[in-house]
């Protein structure tokens, strides 16, 4: 089984199996296959012994695949089965989708559809823990679409609003 | 010439998470009876378990509950509790719940309502200091309403101004501001942040001090006129205004200042009949002065280092003033002995911009050995709500001295291990690394955008591909798991996933 692995800047092409002895062959790239120990002595926990080095690492499920601890940093691995993601269409929409990173409440929503926003204008204020955070725009354009309302509560990754690109034309 | 020590039975901790803990614990010690008070989301959390007694007092929101002087009280009647603990944040500056709690007839554990008043509002507690001779920061005295006038004593002043609640506390409200179109921006958005967090939306202005740090000084008075320092506490490693990193003592402080400074804190102390645990801020600037900040009427979040190099427990302190016992030591019974430290663990993202990472958390092993403690309130299988502060626990650390302290603090932090949700956990390590930090030459702006741009783009190339293999076998493991024992994943208690879990040493969706 081959993945393509993303952390961060970083791709990997990780080529993983289960090998007879109950441990895991496992190849990087093009480089040589590896024997490593793999256990999962605890829930969340997988502890690997590659070559003489011990690593533990705490796993947590995500949407596009897991946030891995390990010597105290967090490493967001975005895991793809390159057979599945053949299958999926393409297609984003650019720097003028804006998302939360962060679960929370709209405390106010400064913009309407239609409206002409320059660079770091304030279009709304997300509120978590007790502290306000402003999102501003981070283009200049035209406000496409308003997903949210004040009051209600997001979800991490939900979309707020979505910004075009002004034309030439209208510039 | 006063009255004897009262005999407390039950005490009501109004408040939740690692602070109601830690009241609980104390309450323990001296055995006292318990009251717990939990929102919805808080039924399943350590606080609520832990005490004597529970009782729900209404939904996530804050206001509707933690906040809710009427349901506390009702809770303290209805549970027969003789006491009312705080803890810190929520109702816990708040004279008007000190009084009710009083006028209940019950112990207040906290200062007098009248104290919490005076040195309650900033504005209120600099002309009192002012009136005293104690140096303040140059800035406005009276809370600012309207904008016009905000300008102009922004630019009497002089840019950088610091806009600041004046209920306020742990950074909410405060902004820095460099120029008059953000300062209207920050104007509007600090006094909403102020109402919503204290119930006051007053704001005021002070001057930015050049080069400073942040240290305080914890004292500790009795109804029967004694007043003690027990020393002080540099916190100036901060984000957002907040603290992050404090230790104790200030590694930089001379003796003649230490002595200046203890003395002042004394006096505040005095001058507002003050009772019980409490703290007097102080901005020292690179010039070697030193000015008054305000004044907490409260346990402090960072106590715990004060206890380490006191020997003294502040909580227990706290539960004994109130009951009416006149202090058991002298200033001349308190010494320093050693070095602490206190890393904040915070459910937020450091390489993310401090975003809050509330969520729950799947795997969770506090660090133990020699001279570690960790007040908590959380474990694994609970769920780090939105509603509250992002605080999730507070690594405390001893050592001989500054260097052996924060060798174990590192230690320490190695052997943290959360999943599940973002903390700052690899921050601190990264600030116990610093040859800033290490070298103590640090001020309040020592978190900058290049340290945590070194945060982000951090972790060996060796790390992200031990990460990367981890995260390969889970997701293959996920993959050929056998569709039988799959069923109904998605519900089901956390209790049967963990135990599937174990049984199979597989990874869950």
């Amino acid at each position: 089984m081959t993945y393509d692995v993303t952390v961060g800047e970083r791709a990997f092409s990780i080529r993983v199996d289960r090998d007879k002895a109950g441990g895991w062959t496992v190849q990087i790239d093009d480089g040589p296959a590896r024997h490593i120990d793999a256990r999962s002595p605890e829930p969340s926990v997988l502890s690997l012994v590659m070559g003489d080095r011990s690593y533990e690492a705490g796993l947590a499920p995500r949407d596009d695949g897991w946030e891995v601890d390990l010597l105290g940093r967090a490493y967001h691995c975005a895991v793809v089965d390159p057979r599945r993601a053949a299958l999926k269409l393409g297609g984003g929409a650019g720097a003028g989708a804006i998302k939360t990173s962060m679960p929370g409440l709209v405390v106010r929503v400064m913009v309407e559809e239609g409206a002409l926003v320059e660079e770091g204008d304030p279009l709304l204020v997300l509120e978590a823990m007790k502290m306000e955070n402003e999102i501003t725009a981070p283009i200049d354009g035209r406000i496409a679409a308003v997903h949210v309302a004040a009051g209600e509560s997001l979800e991490a990754g939900a979309k707020l609003i979505q910004i075009d690109p002004l034309d030439e034309t209208e510039a | 010439m006063s009255t004897p020590p009262k005999k407390l039975r039950r005490v009501l901790v109004a408040n939740r998470g690692e602070i109601a803990v830690r009241v609980i614990r104390a309450c323990q010690e001296l055995g006292l009876e318990t009251v717990a008070v939990y929102s919805d989301v808080d039924r399943d959390a350590i606080h609520a378990r832990m005490a004597t007694y529970a009782f729900h007092i209404g939904p996530n929101v804050a206001a509707e509950s933690y906040l809710r002087v009427d349901k506390l009280l009702d809770v303290a009647a209805r549970s027969g509790a003789d006491a009312v603990h705080p803890g810190y944040g929520f109702l816990s500056e708040n004279a008007g719940f000190a009084q009710a709690v009083l006028d209940a007839g019950l112990v207040w554990v906290g200062p007098p309502p009248s104290a919490i008043e005076a040195m309650g509002s900033k504005t209120r507690s600099r002309q009192i200091m002012r009136a005293a001779g104690v140096p303040v920061v140059p800035g406005t005295v009276e809370p600012i309403l309207e904008e016009a006038e905000l300008l102009r004593v922004a630019n009497d002043i002089g840019y950088p101004v610091m806009l600041k609640a004046a209920a306020g506390g742990g950074g909410k409200g405060m902004r820095r501001v460099e120029n008059d179109k953000e300062l209207l921006r920050a104007f509007t958005a600090a006094r909403s942040e102020a109402a919503k967090a204290f119930g006051d939306d007053a704001v005021y202005l002070e001057k930015f001090v050049v080069r400073p740090r942040h240290v305080e000084v914890q004292i500790l008075a009795d109804a029967h006129g004694a007043v003690v320092h027990l020393f002080e506490r540099d916190c100036s490693i901060q984000r957002r205004h907040q603290k992050v990193v404090e230790e104790a003592p200030c590694p930089v402080l001379p003796q003649e200042t230490r002595d200046a400074m203890t003395a002042v804190a004394i006096e505040a102390a005095r001058a507002v009949a003050y009772e019980g645990a409490g703290t007097v801020e102080f901005l020292y600037g690179g010039d070697g002065n030193f000015y008054f900040l305000e004044m907490n009427t409260r346990l402090q979040v960072e106590h715990p280092i004060t206890e380490m190099i006191t020997g003294v427990d502040l909580a227990r302190a706290q539960l004994r003033i109130a009951a009416g016992e006149p202090l058991w030591f002298t200033q001349d019974d308190l010494s320093i002995t050693g070095h602490a430290i206190e890393c904040r663990i915070y459910a937020e993202d450091p390489e993310n911009g401090f975003l809050p990472a509330p969520g729950t958390i799947t795997r969770y092993r506090e660090p133990t050995g020699p001279w570690v403690r960790v007040d908590s309130g959380v474990y694994a299988g609970f769920t780090v709500p939105l509603e509250y502060d992002p605080m999730i626990a507070k690594l405390v650390v001893w050592g001989q001295n500054r260097q052996e302290c924060i060798e174990r603090t590192d230690r320490a932090l190695r052997e943290y291990k959360v999943t599940g949700i973002r903390t700052s956990i690899g921050f601190f390590r990264a600030v116990m690394a610093d040859p800033g930090f290490l070298a103590a030459d640090y001020t309040t702006g020592f978190i900058t955008p290049a340290f945590l741009d070194a945060l982000s783009d951090g972790g060996s190339e060796q790390a992200r591909e031990a990460a990367a293999i981890a995260a390969a076998i889970a997701q293959f493991e996920k993959d050929h798991k056998a569709a039988p024992s799959r069923g109904g994943d998605e519900g089901g208690s956390a209790w049967k996933r963990a135990g599937r879990w174990r049984g199979t040493h597989r990874f869950p969706r």
